[in-house]
């Protein structure tokens, strides 16, 4: 291998965990590598800022959190730091050798530290007709707005949680038609809540911002509270969405797209893949790699950070970053001395209300687990609930056994839309908690690979200038 | 699935670009020129073009874009050198050809 594929830092993601890791270890003259699967940095969160902010006075319903993040990405890009766009990391091994593809070729590199900050990702919600084109996540929706700025009038938009919100605000400020907004939030409080509500008050202007967006929802659109039993009908396309009211009435109404969100997940795929151990997180019903105050994981020289160690949003994702670039700094420089419960305080600012959001919009089982057994849970092999668990009913103990029963989980998305809620459905059947149920076993590639992709890694020249 | 993009005109309520959209590149889907917006996403085309079902499921159940962001490969395309990839990974480039899985599969049916 020739030196030029060697560096001290390699970062995967290039969202704010990874760009301001990167400002801030090629500050400290480290050379340092970063791998990005979009064409342009940025993350989900600062998707294509840079493209849209000379425009900024008609984009500017995007809101004054995206904007924020033009500073990181200028700064970024002011660094030394090497940036490889459209690079999609399939394998990090042990010794911390990274293949990834880059147009249709495979290539690798070596560095001492690697960082992997591949974000959320979201939350599948399984309902009856979900896989109906037509039918996209929220998620997609915003990015569909950031990055070509384009909308869909008359959408109907089912879920709840923090981008929910956010993204319907940014809908009705950019000017579409929102068709309704379907809540699907429990109304009932409980104490839990409001002890976490306490703490929350430290980021007192987060919850500010989310009490406007929703009051400006509730008066500006169609607006139903605590609904349940949602599903999507259509012969080979979205055609209306019915569900029953808080007040038990059931309501249909036509619209030929739905968007669905019930939070986000970290993007486990990677860690899962490169070996870091994982554990199960009930107040955020997800796995979470392993790591310390500082990002370190299980393995040594192999950092985890941002929304991939646990959902906590962009300004923690930022310090989170920064706290684990200064660490390999620390590693191989010496100096920066650390003292933990500092670091811990600096973090808690940033978030302080989240186990508040978690519980708030903590999404119940109805909506994890379809009630219906005739509703698609495993998106790309088209399995329902019934076959899935006709399946787990013939004694399967976890996620990997039930692979070769029925498929699930195999096709190319490789668990990505099903995982959870397969997971969730052994724990029912067998009486045990999540945790012990773990999840699908993530081999890499994590990402489809051709054959000829592969051969091309025999002469692989990347870097070469 | 021609039903399916009948079913959605009729409709009428597609996704539009914010002012208008000033396309200024053509890129051929299924060999038929469309015009784009320079760097816009290939699935952000297909879906202003009310192209929502892009490849079937094992079971011939139609697919296309869910999350934009490269986790749910319901939005794979084929490009011209024969490789598959997701719609919303990749940028709309002067004279990008792409084809759509599904309508190959409804060749086979015909």
């Amino acid at each position: 291998m020739s030196s030029n594929q060697h560096f001290d830092l390699a970062i995967i993601g290039a969202g704010p965990a990874g760009m301001s890791a990167a400002v801030e270890a090629s500050k400290n003259n480290l050379k340092v590598l970063v791998l990005d699967d979009q064409p342009a940095v940025g993350g989900q969160v600062y998707r294509q800022i840079d493209r849209n902010y000379p425009k900024n006075k008609e984009l500017f319903f995007l809101g004054e959190d995206y904007w924020l993040g033009k500073k990181l990405v200028d700064d970024f890009k002011h660094s030394s730091t090497e940036l490889l766009s459209e690079s999609r990391v399939w394998q990090i091994t042990q010794d911390k050798h990274i293949f990834f593809s880059r147009k249709g070729l495979a290539h690798q590199v070596q560095a001492d530290y690697i960082l992997i900050s591949t974000g959320a990702t979201e939350r599948p919600m399984p309902i009856p007709g979900w896989t109906l084109p037509g039918v996209m996540s929220v998620g997609g929706a915003q990015t569909l707005l950031k990055s070509n700025n384009s909308g869909a009038d008359g959408a109907v938009f089912a879920g709840s949680g923090p981008l929910f919100y956010l993204t319907i605000w940014q809908y009705l400020n950019a000017g579409f038609k929102v068709g309704a907004v379907i809540d699907t939030a429990p109304g009932r409080l409980s104490w839990s809540h409001f002890l976490w509500a306490l703490p929350a008050l430290l980021q007192l202007s987060l919850l500010l911002r989310g009490l406007r967006w929703k009051s400006h929802i509730r008066k500006n659109t169609k607006y139903f509270s605590e609904v349940r039993s949602v599903s999507i009908s259509g012969q080979s396309a979205a055609k209306s969405v019915s569900f029953i009211d808080k007040y038990g009435e059931k309501k249909k109404l036509n619209t030929s797209h739905v968007f669905l969100h019930q939070g986000v997940v970290p993007n486990v795929n990677l860690t899962m893949a490169t070996g870091l151990k994982h554990y199960w997180c009930p107040r955020q019903l997800c796995w979470h790699p392993e790591t310390n105050i500082y990002g370190e994981s299980s393995l040594e020289g192999i950092f985890v950070a941002g929304d991939g160690s646990g959902i906590a949003g962009a300004s923690a994702a930022i310090l989170a970053g920064k706290t684990a670039a200064k660490r390999i700094v620390q590693y191989s420089r010496r100096p920066p001395i650390f003292i933990t419960w500092l670091s811990k305080l600096k973090r808690y600012k940033h978030v302080a209300a989240r186990p508040f959001l978690d519980n708030l919009f903590r999404p119940p089982k109805e909506w994890r687990v379809p009630l219906e057994d005739e509703t698609i849970v495993c998106r790309c092999e088209g399995l329902k609930k019934t076959d899935i668990s006709s399946a787990i009913s013939l004694g399967v103990t976890g996620p990997n056994q039930l692979k070769s029963f029925c498929r699930a989980g195999m096709g190319r998305c490789q668990g990505r839309m099903c995982g959870l809620t397969i997971q969730q459905m052994i724990a029912d059947n067998n009486n045990l908690p999540e945790k012990d149920i773990g999840y699908f076993r993530l081999r890499p590639p994590i990402r489809p690979l051709t054959v000829g992709e592969l051969a091309s890694l025999a002469d692989d020249n990347v870097l070469a200038k | 699935m021609a039903s399916a993009f009948k079913l959605l005109q009729k409709g009428g309520l597609m996704f539009r670009r914010i002012k208008g959209h000033k396309a200024d590149i053509t890129i051929f889907i299924d060999e038929k020129p469309t015009n784009a917006v320079s760097g816009e996403t290939i699935a952000a085309v297909l879906l202003r073009e009310n192209i929502y079902a892009v490849h079937t499921t094992p079971n011939g159940e139609p697919r296309g874009p869910y999350c934009m962001m490269g986790v749910c490969f319901d939005c794979m395309v084929t490009l011209e050198n024969g490789q598959n990839e997701q719609a919303c990974q990749i940028d709309a480039t002067e004279g990008l050809k792409i084809y759509l899985p599904i309508s190959d599969r409804n060749k086979v049916g015909e």
